[in-house]
């Protein structure tokens, strides 16, 4: 069932319930007002009669006063005065009902004949509709003499009580069919918002999420209309990372292998004689190869680190042994740019536990970087040093730097500051990576123009084991 | 939500209208003279009486007499100083009750010494004739049941209260004295 049906359901039963206790209570109440009153006014009358009688004319007989009493009796009532004898025989009656009529058989006659007053109510063959009747005991020093009885038609009463409960009927649909109407406005609004952001999910689903789903109100469902929009917008975002991604990895895939494809063909077609171009054109198909290499396996680390599967296989390293290594290795490329590429290091470095590729990776990674983006005469340093409880390895150089709008997206994956620089925008993100895994952090702070300086803060055996545990 | 304790209120409401407070007053019971404060000009000793009266009833006047005022006044007791008497209608849950009551005068200030109760449809007569001309007046209420006739309440004045005299009824024209 719908929620718009479900709402409207409810809420017409709510108030068809509270509407029908209400009738049925206001229904009942009226017919007890009315018929209440009748009898008591009636009551009234009669116990106004009989008393009058019992004070003041209790000196002459009843059937010799008896017309001049009905006269007075009836004075001032519009109902049916009747008086009778104590044999239940009718003596005197306002309506001209022939004498001599025996009146012994109303249930409220004979309570009076016994000195009782009481009422009746029902019908009577000879007249049309219920009838209601109240009758005293006239009493002469404690002696009933006979009875006095009003009576009332009840068919006036009852007919206002109907045409009263009509109108209360009447008024009670009213209410529902308004109520009813207004709940369905009322779910409208609600199910109108649901629809729209069905609607809209739907076409996410085929894959279309430039929709945006329209915010009707500020509820819950105009919030998540706007979780809907911004999801949607994200995943366009990613969707357009990555495919600069894609486009800038082929881009970087096929210049080595362009490179690799033309050295190939000059060689073949006059590397036959000539050898010194066939060495160099060996040199750079090797070099390139190992440039292609280089990238697979840095996108092959990124997939396995997006899955979570990178293991680490942690070993005691000595890192200024490490630093000396990486340094004789790119210490040619440095002299070769003109870069002045210097390693210091406190000598107490402790032995840590890490992964002895993978932190060589880091530093390579970083220091290729700052090589990239030095010009000839500048100057790269690495320092290590320990303050307590930990490690701390920077490599300041003084190259271009990086925007500082940038400087908060170099560690995410893909990012590249400049779209058309090679390389695949994954090395910092692995980098960064990689020392999270060792329980550290890397830091970039960076002026334009001036230098970047690279923190990497690992912890020592003690205060990792603190950490882990 | 407002609506549905709106109706349950109402509701309540008329639940202990009707059923905590017994059936609400019919609208023939509600049927008064206005009461002009001020508007009527009333001597001093009037006001004094019906401030002694209670709250909400209605003064019946009677229909003959020789002053045709609601209020009437005769020396009882002999002692020179007039008595007032004022007759009353007094709604009641069981009905209407008719009341007369005795004011006397006491050092400048009225009071209620005795009060009856009255019988019939309305007030004929009320009123202090000297109907046994000893000097002192006697309290005459006639009371009416339209046609049927009257009945006729004579009270004397012993000791500090009214006592009955003579009850019987009367047919026709009213002569006293």
């Amino acid at each position: 069932m719908g929620i718009q049906k479900r709402l409207v359901g409810s809420y017409v039963t709510v108030i068809t319930i509270t509407v029908f206790i209400l009738e049925i209570f206001l229904i009942i109440s009226v017919r007890y007002y009315y018929l209440h009153n009748v009898e008591r006014a009636l009551w009234n009358q009669a116990e106004l009669s009989a008393s009058f009688f019992q004070q003041y004319f209790t000196g002459e007989d009843l059937e010799k006063q008896s017309d001049r009493l009905l006269k007075g009796f009836a004075h001032n009532s519009e109902a049916q005065v009747q008086i009778i004898l104590p044999s239940g025989r009718l003596l005197q009656d306002s309506s001209g009902l022939p004498g001599n009529n025996t009146m012994a058989e109303y249930t409220d006659v004979q309570e009076a004949i016994i000195g009782q007053p009481s009422t009746w109510k029902g019908k009577v063959a000879s007249t049309r509709g219920d009838i209601l009747a109240v009758s005293f005991p006239l009493q002469t020093n404690g002696i009933t003499v006979g009875v006095v009885r009003f009576v009332t038609s009840l068919t006036e009463t009852l007919n206002t009580i109907n045409r009263i409960a009509a109108i209360l009927i009447g008024v009670g649909l009213l209410v529902i069919a308004i109520v009813t109407v207004l709940g369905l406005l009322l779910s409208w609004t609600i199910t109108r918002s649901i629809r729209d952001l069905k609607r809209a999910a739907d076409r996410m689903t085929e894959g279309d999420f430039s929709i945006k789903v329209r915010k009707r109100y500020q509820d819950e469902l105009g919030s998540l209309a706007d979780t809907l929009n911004m999801m949607a917008n994200r995943i366009l975002k990613s969707e357009q990372l990555k495919n600069d991604f894609i486009s800038s990895v082929s881009h970087e895939l096929r210049t080595p292998l362009t490179s690799i494809k033309g050295w190939i063909i000059t060689m073949k077609s006059n590397g036959a004689d000539n050898k010194p171009l066939l060495l160099e054109g060996l040199e750079i198909i090797d070099s390139e190869s190992d440039r292609l290499a280089h990238m697979v396996d840095e996108l092959l680390d990124f997939s396995k680190m997006d899955n979570g599967r990178i293991v680490m296989h942690f070993g005691p390293v000595h890192l200024p042994e490490l630093l000396d290594h990486i340094g004789r290795q790119l210490a040619p490329r440095a002299t070769r740019q003109g870069i002045s590429f210097e390693i210091e290091m406190d000598k107490n470095i402790p032995v840590i536990q890490a992964d002895e590729n993978r932190m060589k990776q880091v530093f390579i990674n970083i220091i290729d970087n700052s090589l990239k983006f030095t010009a000839p005469f500048g100057r790269i340093v690495v320092q290590a040093h320990t303050p307590p409880g930990q490690i701390v390895i920077t490599i300041e150089d003084t190259g271009s730097g990086i925007a500082e709008g940038d400087l908060e997206y170099v560690l995410q994956k893909f990012y590249k500051a400049n779209q058309n620089a090679s390389g695949s925008g994954l090395g910092l993100s692995i980098s960064a990576q990689i020392i999270k895994l060792h329980y550290g952090e890397l830091r970039i702070t960076s002026e334009m123009g001036r230098g970047t300086k690279v923190s990497i803060y690992l912890p020592t055996e003690e205060k990792r084991n603190l950490t882990i545990s | 939500m407002f609506n549905k304790l709106f109706r349950v209120g109402i509701m309540l409401i008329t639940l202990v209208l009707i059923g905590g407070c017994g059936i609400p007053v019919t609208p023939i019971d509600m049927i008064k003279p206005p009461i002009a404060e001020g508007s009527i000009q009333r001597d001093k000793i009037s006001i004094e009486l019906i401030n002694l009266l209670p709250v909400e009833v209605q003064l019946i006047a009677p229909l003959q007499g020789r002053e045709s005022n609601d209020i009437s006044f005769g020396d009882m007791d002999g002692d020179g100083i007039n008595e007032a008497v004022v007759v009353y209608e007094e709604n009641k849950a069981t009905g209407k009750m008719l009341k007369a009551a005795l004011f006397k005068q006491h050092n400048e200030k009225w009071r209620i010494i005795s009060q009856v109760e009255g019988f019939g449809y309305g007030l004929e007569y009320a009123g202090f004739p000297d109907l046994d001309h000893d000097g002192r007046s006697e309290l005459v209420l006639g009371w009416s049941l339209g046609e049927a006739g009257g009945g006729l309440d004579v009270y004397g004045f012993s000791g500090d209260e009214l006592k009955l005299l003579s009850r019987e009824d009367y047919h026709g024209q009213l002569d006293l004295e």
